[in-house]
């Protein structure tokens, strides 16, 4: 009787489970999908999600770029256990990873080459309880790190130990280090109910770690951020906090005093250079807004970043990318999903999306140099595959640009022509990492392959990997168009064997070979101008016009410092191919539209609009060439425009693909 | 008939066992009585037009019972969500319509909460309780208070009420239970009869339990690094005081008096932390009642039952370790209900009755929160019922008035709310000799926003509308006597469609400081609820009893699918803490050397978040229990052992995500009764 009963139970129990058709969903999007997602000079990101109160599900999420990987739990990955309960803030200081987990109240201090942690620190009071650590920053040697118990703790980075610990306001929130000082906004934001809100930012020396002053900033200081020119710019977020009576104020970190209080309301912001990308929220109108932030004037610049009608649910951090200047924004949906992170460009269009980073991201981090590994050992060296890709570059000559003397164009403040070339050779070997910008009409890079492209008959033979995209919006004209920005490609055979490109060059004829537009033998020259001025040039139909500055890009010129005063470029001009479609949310709206075929930079990465045939190759005269193969390619841009706000139209080159690698 | 029903109701509550129906050596009218009394039990349940589920007190002593809470998880379409352990919040949930949607009744009369409007079962000692019930929909008797009519279901614990006689004028009764991590659990009771029949009692009960158990905490995923740790803060002391009276007329007009009074101190463990278990939060309890309860027939015809209830309740909370500027936090909240109940029933004919119950009554709320806005609440609630049985259908409908008048005494209050809620429910019979019955009901119900809901600092908001839901169900019941040794098999099955809509939660406002309260979301329920039952007489003495309950049920949010928003990402996701598949039985062997039981629990997977992602998965679970008794009685003594072995398994599984429940434990009781 009992066995029977036995049976049944476990047969009751078989069917029991058998039922639970409960299975788990796919995060909205497991990993990246459409491939690789481009980023200059950036070789890796790291993202932060706190997750949420009492559910230990903070998540630390690693993309590299150059490896194209994604590991949305690296920190679990490499360590085998969690985070832990709502971390707050990272940052990394030399080799090391530094994570603040509020509830769990540990800095996980994690060694960047392997990814595991090299040490835990606990931040608990004489009682145990917690300090509640919730910011971190660093200066020469040491990370200091605030907490929600009115202290600073002091960790020494090599011993990985806290070796002081000073007293500051109450419940600070945020730390910055500005000219050898350490800024700590003390928000008071627990005595709400009872004494009021702290009102003051303390300045702590770092040679003796005492709090030297306090400086009255206004009600319930927030995030802190150094600024350009001796300034620590801190939001402060009114004594109730949903009565929406927030400011930006700027101290003066020479006189540590209050140097201006802005009238702009602020939750969050981030800095880049002169400008500073704030996202505010109007709890009267229920509104929410992103703007940019002009910190020399001290005027809102453009009262709405996001140009392209991307929308977004609720912001939760904002942060710029250092090595290219792209804006992130990090969506929390309603706080309880998991959230995006969301790439834009400096012009506020949407670059690419990563969804289902973590639940509530709140901080992301860049660095030009690769980490760890996704899993276990080294870095890989590059595979064989690899010489499918163009690999020296032999000439780099961009026009002038926006982009000009920033890495986007493998240069910088003082960068030689040298220093320029072995730049752009050293993005150019990692095809998944490189964006290489060759700014106005002509500008053109030269590369060449470890083997030749072989000519295969009615098959693509080349990719061009570019950054064109089309309009998520759809154009108004029937065929496709977004962000295309063609540029002409020529090919050579080293038919003198001596491995550079002195031979012959031929074009490939695209789909506007014919257009009756087309300029053959065009003809520009750019001059160089004074500082902060337009580049001018004049070309060989009697045209003259400009490069004109922007203000997203305030480098002190864009013509390219290491090139002579006067730039001459000859080749073929397509006709304009952006139309600005002004919308009602968008009053100008460029479409940059794509070519039919044949060009670089001219359609996304993931279709065959980038791909090209050898057999369109034509001479000088326009006649059809018949070559077998292939080792130089040259690419310069190819049409001539100017698209208001967005400016000057630029191919940008990632790679070049031989297709026929291996056959 | 009425004479009937209060006499098996009361030989019920008298029942000292119901086991002895294999017996055939014992007195035949005790025997009869006995099998009567069982029948009846099932009887009802089985006859109801909505689905009904008990647990008697003879069930109740061979499950692993020492809360409510813990009986509550042998019902079917049941959600405890239990936070661990003697001192963790338990709230329960049927039928996924939320834990505000169940109404608990003690003694006849609701427990109330305005300020999060869900009851903690741990709360409630089992000492007193002859049975419970839980009902979906509503009861199918008429004679009841308007308020048992508005909720979306009904847990009724009801309490026993002696019976004296010549030969014995008084009861005591003593317990002790003692067991893992110093649970220490005496109660005591004593009653006796009065002039003029009057009755009386009190009853007293102590716990205490330090409840440090052991766990395994897993610092993540499946293949994650694992550290044993122990429960911290986890102390519970509780007292319970309780005393009642009660005078029966001779016309069979009964009047009954309870007071309560409920005192606990305890610490709140707070989640399982990974790398912090700290842990200093307190909370203090007080409750206290007094209740009243008049019935009385006149003629044959009329029938009426008054009611009336006052309930105190204080609860203070102390976080030591508050980073402001005083150094800790420490909230007061203070809750009153006054209650004034009348129910009427009218029979005209013998198979229609009629039924108009009307009952009033106001809430209040004080906390010490700045602003806080001291909300008054003054509901009328009115019903008007109706039923008619013939010989193989029985008709039910009612009409439930709600009307809510909103004040305040510091700022804006909310909106007066009136609403019309419909009931209706049928019972068929179709064929004459067997007891196959089925049924069919239909509810539209809500629940008012809570005072938390309502006015809690930022987060509430006063426009809130009430959260409605709406029930169908449909269903079988079966019984049959099948042999000599299986005197009783029963079955019910039932499947149900329910609709939440309005439905109130907390979202954020497009500031990341600021969340609010709103009527969002839509949950779109189906499911089925199986329950079974079968006796098996062995031998003379050896019985052996089975049961089982099964539930399926696909809970999913339908709140919108509108692309780009956070909704989209959860719709038709399974709702938080809702598992696809539940099931429990039990099992249970009675010999003349005492009872052994065998009960399980099983839930399948649940997500702690609105998206069935792996990241919030909690695992499917199995809870194993053992239990043994053994009773013994001389002269007008009895004394009782039992012996419990909880969660054998001795897995830490989670109810309520990063709060383990305890391992395997043991629980000795000794009980003495005269």
């Amino acid at each position: 009787m009992k066995k029977k009963i036995l049976i049944y139970l476990c047969a009751l129990a078989g069917v029991l489970v058998a039922c639970d058709d409960l299975t788990d969903q796919p995060q909205p999007n497991d990993g990246i999908q459409g491939g690789t997602l481009l980023e200059t000079g950036t070789a890796e990101m790291y993202i932060l999600s706190e997750g949420l109160f009492n559910l230990n599900n903070s998540t630390l999420a690693r993309y590299s770029f150059s490896k194209g990987t994604w590991t949305p739990n690296w920190f679990y990955a490499m360590n085998r256990r969690d985070l832990g309960d709502t971390a707050n803030d990272m940052d990394v200081y030399g080799s090391k990873l530094y994570v603040v987990v509020n509830v769990s109240s540990t800095v996980e201090v994690i060694n960047l080459a392997d990814g595991k942690v090299l040490q835990q620190i606990s931040l608990v009071d004489e009682n145990g309880a917690s300090r509640q650590p919730r910011a971190i920053a660093f200066h020469e040697g040491k990370a200091y790190v605030c907490s929600f118990d009115g202290t600073v703790a002091r960790i020494d980075t090599t011993t990985l130990q806290v070796d002081t610990l000073t007293r500051v306001g109450r419940n600070p929130e945020d730390l910055c280090v500005q000219d050898g000082k350490l800024y700590v906004s003390n928000s008071g934001g627990l005595d709400w109910e009872g004494i009021g809100v702290d009102r003051t930012v303390s300045v702590v020396d770092l040679k003796s770690f005492r709090e030297t002053r306090k400086i009255e900033v206004g009600p319930n200081p927030g995030r802190i951020l150094p600024g350009p020119d001796h300034t620590v710019y801190v939001a402060t977020y009114g004594a109730q906090i949903e009565k929406g009576d927030y400011h930006l104020v700027c101290i003066d970190t020479q006189k540590d005093e209050v140097k201006v209080r802005y009238d702009e309301p602020v939750t969050e912001f981030a800095i880049n250079d002169r400008l500073a990308y704030i996202y505010t929220f109007d709890y009267q109108r229920q509104e929410a807004s992103i703007k940019v932030f002009d910190l020399g004037s001290g005027k809102v610049q453009r009262e709405s970043f996001i140009t392209d009608g991307t929308e977004m649910q609720r912001p939760y951090s904002i942060s710029v990318n250092p090595y290219s200047g792209n804006v992130y924004l990090t969506e929390a949906y309603n706080y309880q999903v998991v959230g995006d992170v969301l790439c834009f460009s400096p012009q506020g269009k949407l670059l690419f999306r990563i969804q289902g980073v973590g639940i509530n991201p709140n901080t992301v981090i860049f660095r030009d140099r690769d980490g760890a590994p996704v899993s276990g050992g080294g870095d890989a060296e590059p595979d064989s595959s690899m010489y499918a890709y163009a690999d020296t570059v032999f000439e780099y000559v961009p026009a002038p640009s926006q982009y000009m003397n920033t890495s986007v164009t493998a240069s910088g403040d003082g960068f030689t022509a040298a220093q320029v070339l072995a730049e752009a050779n050293r993005m150019f070997r990692n095809p998944k990492q490189c964006l290489l910008s060759l700014g106005a009409w002509g500008g053109y890079i030269t590369v060449g392959f470890r083997k030749a492209v072989k000519n295969v008959p009615d098959a693509y033979d080349l990719k061009v990997y570019g950054n064109a995209y089309y309009d998520m919006f759809g154009t108004w004209q029937d065929r496709p168009g977004g962000n295309a920005e063609p540029g002409i490609v020529w090919v050579a055979k080293d038919v003198n064997g001596n491995g550079i490109p002195d031979d012959p060059w031929y074009e490939l004829a695209g789909s506007e070979f014919q257009n009756p537009n087309t300029i053959r033998d065009y003809q520009i020259t750019y001059y160089r101008p004074a500082a902060g001025q337009d580049v001018r040039w004049t070309d060989n139909q009697g045209n003259e016009g400009t490069v004109p500055r922007n203000i997203y890009h305030t480098q002190a010129s864009y013509y390219p410092e290491w090139m002579p005063d006067e730039l001459t470029f000859r080749g073929t001009r397509l006709p304009d191919n952006a139309v600005n479609e002004p919308r009602e949310d968008m009053p100008e709206h460029w479409v940059g539209y794509a070519y039919d075929y044949g060009y670089a930079d001219n359609h996304p990465n993931n279709t065959d609009g980038c791909s090209l045939k050898l057999e369109w190759a034509v001479d000088q005269s326009g006649q059809p060439v018949q070559l077998d193969c292939i080792h130089f390619v040259r690419i310069y841009t190819a049409v001539n425009q100017v698209c208001g706000w967005v400016g000057e139209t630029s191919t940008e080159i990632q790679a070049v693909e031989n297709l026929n690698y291996g056959r | 008939m009425k004479q009937t029903f209060v006499f098996l109701f009361l030989s019920l509550s008298y029942a000292h066992s119901v086991l002895g129906v294999c017996r055939t050596d014992t007195l035949p009218d005790r025997q009869l009585q006995r099998v009567e009394v069982y029948e009846g039990k099932k009887r009802t349940q089985l006859r109801s037009s909505v689905p009904l589920q008990s647990l008697s007190a003879e069930e109740l002593k061979s499950l692993p019972v020492l809360q409510v809470s813990d009986a509550a998880k042998f019902f079917s379409g049941v959600q405890v969500k239990d936070y661990g352990g003697v001192g963790g919040l338990k709230t329960v949930s049927v039928r996924s319509l939320g834990a505000q949607h169940t109404a608990v009744a003690y003694d006849g009369l609701l427990l109330t909460d305005g300020q999060t409007g869900q009851i903690d079962l741990g709360k409630f000692s089992m000492e007193q309780v002859q049975t419970i019930t839980l009902a979906n929909g509503q009861m199918d008797d008429l004679l009841q208070p308007a308020r048992a009519l508005a909720s979306g279901a009904l847990l009724s614990l009801e309490t026993r009420l002696p019976e004296f006689s010549a030969q014995r004028e008084y009861h005591v009764s003593s317990r002790l239970t003692t067991g893992s991590w110093g649970l220490f659990n005496p109660s005591c009771s004593f009653s006796a009869s009065g002039p003029r029949q009057w009755v009386g009692g009190v009853s007293a009960e102590w716990t205490q339990t330090d409840g440090h158990y052991p766990f395994d905490l897993r610092y993540g995923a499946e293949d994650a690094i694992t550290e044993r740790k122990k429960r911290n803060n986890t102390d519970v002391r509780a007292l319970r005081l309780e005393a009642f009276t009660a005078k029966r007329w001779n016309s069979g007009a009964l009047w009954k008096w309870r007071a309560y009074f409920y005192q606990s101190e305890r610490g709140l463990p707070g989640a399982t932390t990974y790398y912090y278990d700290h842990a200093a939060q307190r909370l203090d309890d007080r409750n206290a009642f007094v209740q009243t309860q008049y019935q009385q027939d006149f003629g044959s015809r009329w029938s009426l039952k008054a009611s009336a209830k006052w309930n105190g309740s204080r609860q203070e909370y102390l976080d030591p370790d508050y980073k402001g500027s005083e150094g800790q936090t420490r909230n007061d909240y203070r809750q009153q209900e006054y209650y004034v109940s009348a129910a009427l029933r009218y029979r005209p004919i013998t198979p229609l009755a009629f039924a108009f119950s009307t009952d009033g009554f106001a809430q209040t709320m004080e906390a010490n929160l700045t602003d806080f806005a001291r909300p008054r609440r003054y509901t009328w609630l009115s019903a008007l019922s109706g039923k008619y049985t013939a010989g193989w259908v029985t008709l039910n409908a009612s009409a439930l008035f709600t009307r809510v008048f909103e004040r305040t005494l510091s700022g804006a209050s909310a909106s007066d709310r009136s609403r019309l809620s419909p009931f209706a429910s049928v019972v068929f019979t179709p064929f004459p000799k067997e007891n196959l019955r089925l049924r069919f009901f239909v509810k539209d119900i809500f629940r008012m926003p809570t005072f938390n809901d309502l006015y809690y600092g930022t987060v509430g908001t006063r426009t809130l509308k009430p959260e409605k839901a709406l029930q169908y169900n449909a269903g079988v019941t079966y019984e049959k006597a099948v042999a000599r040794w299986l005197p009783q098999l029963a079955f019910t099955v039932d499947a149900y469609y329910n609709r939440v809509s309005d439905k109130i939660v907390a979202i954020p406002t497009k500031n990341l400081f600021i969340w609010s309260m709103v009527n969002l979301g839509k949950v779109d329920i189906r499911g089925v609820d199986v329950t079974a039952q079968g006796l098996f007489c062995l031998h003379q003495d050896w019985q052996f009893r089975l049961s089982g309950n099964y539930t399926y049920q696909r809970a999913l949010d339908v709140t919108s699918d509108e692309a780009g928003t956070a909704e989209s990402l959860t719709y038709r996701h399974q709702i938080p803490y809702t598992p696809r598949v539940y099931a429990s039985g039990t099992a249970a062997l009675s010999t003349p050397w005492g009872e052994l039981s065998y009960a399980l629990l099983y839930s399948g997977k649940r997500y702690a978040l609105g998206q069935n992602i792996a990241a919030n998965r909690l695992d499917p679970y199995t809870d194993h229990s053992l239990t043994y008794r053994y009773d013994r009685s001389w002269g007008k003594h009895s004394a009782a052992l039992l012996v419990e072995c909880l969660n054998l398994a001795d897995k830490n599984y989670e109810i309520v995500k990063n709060f383990p429940m305890p391992g395997r434990s043991f629980r000795v009781t000794l009980t003495y009764q005269y």
